[in-house]
C-alpha cells in the first residue's frame, strides 16, 4: 500500500518570532497550531491526529494543553530536525489507513533563552559524551572527510550560504539579511575545522507547524491543497565502526520516497534540503541523486542553488542558514516553505515559475556519529 | 590530565572495559561467529546479530579517518575525530591537546586513556 495522493497538506504557520524570551514553549507550539489551522480555515475541534516531537516538553503535556480532545492519533517521536518530515510520512500514512482526518504537526522552543537538554545516555553515552561534542563538530568531521575524498574545497561549501542569503534578503522575518560572498564566509571565524561560523545555521526561537488532512476534505477548504505524493524515513550510525562519513541517510530515504511518488530528481522544480551547515546540502545533494556522489561541491558552485539563476532552485526562505532554524531543528520550515512555494506564495523574488513539485528533506542528530533522514515529495494538487 | 571532561558513565555492560582501561590496557569486542571486531562495544554482535560477543585486547594503533578542532568552547580548543583500527572498528575519539598542529587524515595514532574529572579515565588519542 502507498501514501501517494492519499494526504495533503492544507494549512502552514511559520512564527514570526526568531527571539522569544517573553514566551514558555508550550504557548509557542498553541500559537503555530492555531496559525496553521485558522490558515486552512479549520479549528481545534477538528483535529483527530496529534504529532510532536522532543522539543515538546512532553506529548501528552501537549495534548492536554492544547485541549485536543478525541484524538485517534498522536505520536511524539524524536528524530531531531528530520521528526517533522517524518511526520508527514506518519500522518500521510495515519490518514490512508483512515485512523485520523486531521493531523496537526507542531514544533517551537526557545534555544536563545535555554540551555540545550543533556543528551540521553545510551549504551554509547559512556564512550562519547565525556568530550563533549556538539554539532558543529560533528558535522565537521563529515566536511574534513568529504574535503580529502572528493577535493571539496571550503569556498564549495561557502556557495551554500552564499546562496541562502541571496534569499534571505527578501524575507523580512529572516535573522540575517544581509547577502553575504564567499569571501565572507571563509573571513568568518573557523568554529571547527573546517566549517567557518557562516557555514553554521542561525539559532533561533520559535516554531511552526502545519496541518494534513483526507482529499475530501482538502477539497471543500478555501487553500490549494498540496498533495503528499511519497515520503520515506531512515537510519544511518556507527554501524559498529564501520562508519563512513562520505553518505547520509538521505541517500536511503530519498530513493523509497522518489520511487513511491513515481518521480525522479528530474521533475523536481523546488528544492527543500535540510541545511543545518553547508556540508549537509551538499551530502544530500549527492545522495538524492541531483549530481554524482563527490559533485556536490560542483553543483553549488557559481550559485549553483540561488533561484531564478541557478542549477536548482534551493531553500527560498533563506533556510535554516540565514532564516530559521527554531529549536535546533530545521525540518518544520523546510515543510512550509515547500508548501508556499507549490501555492505560488513564496516571495515573487524567490518564487519559482509553475511550480508544482517540491522534495522536502530533514536530517536530524548528528551526521558524524548517528542521525535520521526523511524526505517527502510533495505536488499542488491541480498539477 | 583533562580537568574539563567528566567521568565516562559506566554501566553494568561496560564495567570490564572501563576496569581495563584503569590499568591502561585497551579492549575491544570480537564477534566469536562472524570474527568481526566492533566498537563501541556490546554484547550482541552488531554485524551478525549471530552471537555473544568476546573481550579481547587492541594495542589500539590505527591511522586518522578524520578530525576537527572545535574553536568555539568555553573549556578551550579540543579535537574529536574517527581513528581506524588495525583491526577494523573505526573508533571516536578526542585527541591530547599537544597533537592539533600535527593532525591530518591518514595519520597513525594510538588510543591512550587519559586521567579525567576525578581521576577517572577517559580513552584519548595520541600521534604516532
Amino acid at each position: 500500500m502507498s501514501i501517494r495522493n492519499k494526504a495533503a497538506i492544507v494549512g502552514i504557520y511559520e512564527h514570526p518570532l526568531r527571539k522569544a524570551p517573553d514566551h514558555s514553549t508550550p504557548q509557542l507550539h498553541a500559537e503555530v497550531a492555531r496559525g496553521a489551522l485558522a490558515d486552512a480555515g479549520l479549528g481545534f475541534a477538528d483535529v483527530d491526529g496529534y504529532f510532536c516531537a522532543g522539543d515538546a516538553p512532553s506529548l501528552m503535556g501537549m495534548v492536554d494543553y492544547l485541549g485536543l480532545g478525541d484524538l485517534s492519533v498522536m505520536d511524539g517521536s524524536e528524530m531531531g530536525g528530520a521528526s517533522y518530515i517524518a511526520a508527514v510520512d506518519k500522518a500521510a500514512q495515519a490518514i490512508a489507513l483512515g485512523k485520523c482526518r486531521v493531523a496537526l504537526v507542531t514544533l517551537a522552543g526557545r534555544p536563545r533563552q535555554e540551555k540545550p537538554q543533556p543528551r540521553p545516555n545510551g549504551a554509547e553515552g559512556g564512550f562519547e559524551l565525556p568530550y563533549g561534542g556538539s554539532p558543529p563538530n560533528s558535522y565537521a568531521m563529515v566536511a574534513q572527510r568529504h574535503m580529502h575524498e572528493f577535493g571539496t574545497t571550503a569556498e564549495d561549501l561557502a556557495w551554500v550560504k552564499v546562496a541562502a542569503s541571496h534569499h534571505a534578503q527578501w524575507n523580512e522575518n529572516a535573522l540575517l539579511r544581509d547577502v553575504v560572498t564567499v569571501e565572507d564566509v571563509l573571513d568568518s571565524p573557523m568554529v571547527a575545522d573546517p566549517l567557518h561560523r557562516l557555514d553554521c545555521c542561525v539559532v533561533t526561537d520559535g516554531g511552526g507547524a502545519f496541518v494534513i488532512t483526507t482529499p475530501e476534505i482538502a477539497r471543500e477548504l478555501n487553500v490549494t491543497p498540496v498533495m503528499v505524493r511519497g515520503a520515506a524515513h531512515a537510519f544511518k550510525g556507527q554501524m559498529g565502526g564501520r562508519v563512513d562519513l562520505t553518505w547520509s541517510a538521505a541517500a536511503l530515504s530519498g530513493p523509497r520516497a522518489l520511487e513511491e511518488a513515481g518521480v525522479t530528481v528530474r521533475d523536481i522544480k523546488y528544492a527543500s534540503i535540510y541545511d543545518s551547515f553547508t556540508i549537509t546540502v551538499i551530502m544530500q545533494l549527492e545522495d538524492l541523486g541531483f549530481c554524482e556522489k563527490g559533485q556536490g561541491g560542483q553543483f553549488v558552485r557559481d550559485g549553483g542553488l540561488i533561484s531564478g539563476q541557478g542549477r536548482l532552485p534551493w531553500n527560498t526562505d533563506g533556510g535554516g542558514l540565514c532564516n530559521n532554524h527554531p529549536i535546533n531543528r530545521g525540518g518544520m520550515t523546510k515543510v512550509i516553505e515547500a508548501v508556499r512555494q507549490l501555492r505560488g506564495a513564496a516571495h515573487p523574488k524567490v518564487q519559482v515559475p509553475d511550480c508544482d513539485l517540491a522534495l522536502v528533506t530533514g536530517i536530524g542528530g548528528m551526521l558524524g556519529l548517528r542521525h535520521s533522514a526523511a524526505t517527502c515529495i510533495l505536488e499542488r494538487a491541480d498539477a | 590530565m583533562h580537568d574539563d571532561f567528566p567521568a565516562p558513565d559506566i554501566t553494568p555492560e561496560s564495567r570490564p572495559f572501563w576496569e581495563a582501561a584503569a590499568r591502561g590496557t585497551f579492549l575491544i569486542r570480537r564477534c566469536p561467529a562472524c570474527g568481526t571486531a566492533h566498537f563501541y562495544p556490546r554484547s550482541l554482535c552488531p554485524i551478525c546479530h549471530q552471537a555473544e560477543t568476546d573481550w579481547v585486547e587492541s594495542p589500539g594503533e590505527g591511522e586518522i579517518y578524520t578530525w576537527t578542532v572545535m574553536r568555539k568552547s568555553p573549556k578551550g580548543p579540543f579535537a574529536l575525530g574517527y581513528l581506524t583500527l588495525d583491526e577494523g572498528p573505526r573508533v571516536y575519539v578526542c585527541f591530547r591537546p599537544e597533537d592539533h598542529a600535527g593532525l591530518a587524515i591518514g595519520k597513525r595514532a594510538r588510543i591512550v586513556f587519559d586521567p579525567v574529572q576525578g581521576g577517572a579515565r577517559m580513552l584519548f588519542a595520541t600521534l604516532i
